[in-house]
């Protein structure tokens, strides 16, 4: 699934690691979901949502669009 | 659980799993008889130690349990294979060729094949997605 999370990340000049410490989850994790390797949980998407203040669908797309 | 511990036991599952590969590689080696002695005693001994750890340390976080259930799906699609499906499919066709004989499936692998399906599926998903 491709996603946003990079782009949105680096627009608030925050590292891998300080994303993962506001999303309660490892670095290596964040990694995985920004490189498409692991598609996050239903509860890690909405505090995703909730921490760049969009709706899921404007940071995930699953083509389907 | 602090971000701190959640990173530091997630670069722990991480890192045992790197070590469990390395050693796991050994002890087919050491079945093979190419290394004995001491060096198969400590491949084993870092084997059993790369496992508890990683089995410790398999809720760290949600991209850890999607890597964890990868590879414990393997290992439980290798046992079914290897104590099932493999012996079934041979008693079928001595069946019917005729040649029945003792069992060849060698169900003394089967552990090794498990963790040998274990680490595959840990780390393809590591590499290629936990999908």
């Amino acid at each position: 699934m491709n996603n946003r999370l990079k782009v949105l990340r680096a627009e608030r000049n925050w590292s891998q690691a300080e994303l993962a410490q506001h999303l309660d989850v490892s670095r290596q994790a964040v990694n995985a979901i920004e490189t498409g390797k692991h598609d996050p949980s239903l509860p890690l998407a909405f505090r995703i949502s909730r921490l760049f203040d969009m709706p899921i669908e404007e940071i995930f797309d699953d083509g389907h669009a | 659980m602090s971000n701190k511990t959640t990173i530091s036991r997630t670069s722990i599952h991480l890192a045992a799993a790197i070590v469990g590969c390395i050693t796991l590689v050994g002890t087919w080696l050491a079945k093979l008889d190419v290394i004995g002695g001491a060096g198969a005693t400590t491949m084993g001994i870092l084997f059993v130690v790369s496992a508890v750890a990683m089995f410790v340390t398999r809720n760290a976080d949600e991209y850890v349990v999607a890597l964890w259930r990868a590879g414990a799906n393997a290992a439980f699609l290798a046992l079914l294979a290897t104590y099932i499906f493999a012996p079934f499919a041979e008693g079928f066709y001595d069946g019917l060729s005729g040649g029945e004989s003792h069992m060849d499936t060698p169900i003394d692998l089967a552990p090794t094949l498990a963790f040998s399906a274990f680490f595959l599926a840990h780390s393809w998903a590591r590499l290629r997605g936990t999908f």
